[in-house]
């Protein structure tokens, strides 16, 4: 698998990519804030909100063949 | 279904990744298109290693013109800028002049294929006269604007909104809108970059929902090495071919950079690849299965033009697969006009370009137009209000069905399309009947059909199919609130003229001063919008209604109403025919 020397992971804003906005966060130590607007957390709590943006994805984990798609 | 498979190589870290891409395809035999920009062909390596690619497996060798700095074009035209369409004529011909030349140098010839995220009419003219050996052009991003600007903070400065989904015939004065005839005819075959979600594209970023995987996971549409969207994607483009003479297009156009660490992914590296992979492995798999052909892009547009004639309509009839509404959208395309049928709304009109106008669209520092290559709206309901929510509604079409004294709007009864068919008359999309509930309890089902005759017209018929009184008469208004733009803001509408033709012929001049126009009897009611060229024309489609009116609104609601009313009894019908046609 090929890697980057930049293979490190950044993280965006979760309160602003709720709204559709990307975000990269800043970070001071493990404390990570966004600088267009006042969220502020670590690594693990933003990821859970990452994790609350993709319930409104209900069907996030279906395969919808042409025929169930047709069927829709 | 037919794809493309395109790939461009990019410099420094990148370029392993672009190695790594093209790797995957040739170990699947999928054929390739690279599309090589100004700064590629400064490195004797990557010419090198592109020309082996083309003898070893065949890849096509395009112009990428999306990516232009380099130290050559610094010194040349002293700016960063990647973005040709932005620049005025006079550069655009000399660096499509340099990247040509530059091209036959390494290649030893013309391209028959080139690519820009946009290429407004001047790049499209430029590039086609300097290169008569161009078949074909990725030259637009369906639904690429407002929101996508947005998304990235306000600094992402790609307007393209407007335009077909697909393949098209590009026009000359305006790529998006596809040409009338071979005089109209830029002479190329046109594609979108990416095959975008219609559905999502329209609610949300383009961006996000396109058959790019790591597109799909900047959106939060994976999880983590789950993402069936991806294949969903495919899936719902081939479930078009019945309805478009048996075939549908796919691309898939994913700079390397996505294959790397990219700051707007939050998977790791391995994902992105693996998501990637994975595509390609399910496009061969459909190859294999003979569900699916890859060609490159020249092998394409030859197919296209023995195909596909000139004029003939487009449809995509888009399924919401993400959210799980299964929403339904019809989306309908000839010279004359885009339409966006929104079932969910009872059937309503929620985007409308009238291609009938004509207008014409270059950008760069040298057109009125600067940034903005967005072919202009007569109703867009995500940017322009749509059904009411806050206060006032805004573009839009409906109808709304009185009795008594309550009136039913509906946009607030779902439908889906049920059926689409093409006969000698057009095209026809039926809808499932919409049903409506009173206070009283009177119940009642609408089924709506669209008919798209040609020649800038759309049928709307509506049946009153169902009453739970017989003898109660209903009230209906076919209902169109319009006005024109590209963005979300509003514009200047002094000097619209609205005007109802019946009893009473009637007229007024836009002023934002809330007057109406009204007749009984009307044969028409209609605006005539000279900023865009465009006269949009309600009628009833056989003889008079009872009434008709043309109203103007103010500044909190800057929009221009056309109503056609009639009273319906169960079984009857209503047919309206909302004529666009270029004003004089």
């Amino acid at each position: 698998m090929l890697m980057s020397e930049q293979s490190r992971v950044s993280l965006r804003c979760p309160v602003c990519l709720s709204r559709d906005i990307d975000v990269v966060l800043y970070h001071d130590g493990e404390r990570y804030y966004c600088i267009k607007c006042s969220y502020t957390g670590q690594e693990d709590e933003t990821r859970r909100m990452y994790a609350a943006i993709r319930k409104k994805f209900r069907w996030i984990r279906r395969r919808l063949t042409v025929e169930d798609i047709e069927a829709l | 279904m037919y794809l493309n498979l395109l790939h461009r190589p990019k410099m420094g870290d990148y370029y392993e990744f672009f190695k790594l891409q093209q790797d995957m395809a040739h170990e699947i035999g999928l054929k390739v298109t690279i599309l090589v920009s100004l700064p590629a062909m400064e490195k004797d390596f990557m010419v090198e290693d592109i020309k082996r690619y083309h003898e070893e497996y065949g890849d096509e060798i395009g112009l990428f013109l999306s990516e232009l700095n380099c130290e050559t074009f610094r010194r040349e035209f002293h700016c960063e800028m990647n973005s040709i369409w932005l620049y005025s004529r006079d550069k655009k011909e000399r660096m499509v002049a340099m990247a040509l030349e530059r091209f036959r140098e390494c290649f030893g010839g013309d391209p028959v294929s080139a690519a820009a995220y946009y290429m407004d009419a001047s790049t499209m003219e430029v590039l086609t006269e300097a290169c008569p050996s161009l078949q074909i052009a990725v030259c637009a991003c369906f639904e690429e604007g407002v929101k996508n600007f947005h998304g990235c903070n306000n600094s992402w400065y790609l307007f393209n909104e407007g335009g077909p989904w697909s393949a098209w015939y590009p026009a000359k004065g305006n790529t998006l809108r596809p040409a009338r005839d071979e005089d109209d005819a830029v002479g190329i075959v046109g594609v979108c970059h990416l095959s975008r979600d219609p559905a999502l594209s329209y609610e949300s970023r383009n961006d996000f929902w396109a058959s790019h995987p790591a597109n799909v996971q900047r959106g939060l549409g994976n999880e983590g090495e789950v993402h069936p969207y991806d294949f969903n994607l495919v899936d719902l483009y081939r479930a078009q071919e019945p309805l478009n003479g048996g075939y549908s297009y796919y691309n898939v156009f994913v700079g390397p950079n996505w294959l790397t660490h990219n700051m707007n992914i939050e998977d790791p590296v391995e994902v992105s690849q693996k998501l990637y992979r994975e595509l390609l492995e399910y496009l061969g798999q459909l190859r294999d299965e003979g569900e699916l052909e890859d060609m490159t892009m020249s092998e394409f547009a030859a197919w296209y033009r023995a195909n596909r004639p000139l004029g003939e309509p487009e449809l995509f009839h888009a399924r919401e697969m993400l959210y799980g509404s299964g929403k339904h959208y019809v989306w309908y395309l000839d010279t004359d006009m885009r339409v966006l049928i929104d079932t969910q709304q009872g059937g309503s009109i929620g985007d409308l370009r009238p291609y009938v106008a004509e207008c014409e669209r270059s950008t760069g520092p040298d057109s009125p137009s600067l940034y903005d290559g967005s072919y202009p709206y007569l109703i867009q309901s995500q940017y322009r209000s749509g059904a009411a929510n806050h206060s006032f509604d805004g573009t839009r079409t409906t109808l709304a069905v009185t009795h008594g004294e309550e009136t039913v709007d509906l946009c607030a009864c779902p439908t889906k399309c049920s059926g689409i068919e093409k006969d000698e008359d057009g095209v026809h999309v039926s809808l499932t009947p919409a049903k409506l509930r009173f206070s009283d309890g009177l119940t009642a089902a609408v089924q709506t059909t669209y008919h798209f005759p040609g020649g800038g017209r759309i049928l709307i018929e509506r049946n009153l199919a169902e009453v739970s009184d017989p003898e109660a008469e209903l009230q209906v208004c076919e209902y169109f609130k319009g006005c024109y733009g590209t963005i979300e803001y509003p514009e200047d509408l002094h000097g619209v003229t609205l005007a109802v033709d019946g009893d009473r012929p009637e007229a007024l001049s836009y002023a934002y001063e809330s007057r109406t126009v009204a007749t009984t009897n009307a044969t028409a009611v209609r605006a005539v919008i000279p900023q865009i060229d465009c006269t949009v024309e309600l009628c009833p489609a056989d003889g008079a209604a009872p009434r008709g009116t043309a109203v103007e609104g103010f500044l909190f609601s800057p929009y221009f109403t056309l109503t056609l009313e009639t009273t319906l009894r169960a079984g009857g019908s209503f047919t309206s025919c909302l004529c666009l046609s270029k004003a004089e």
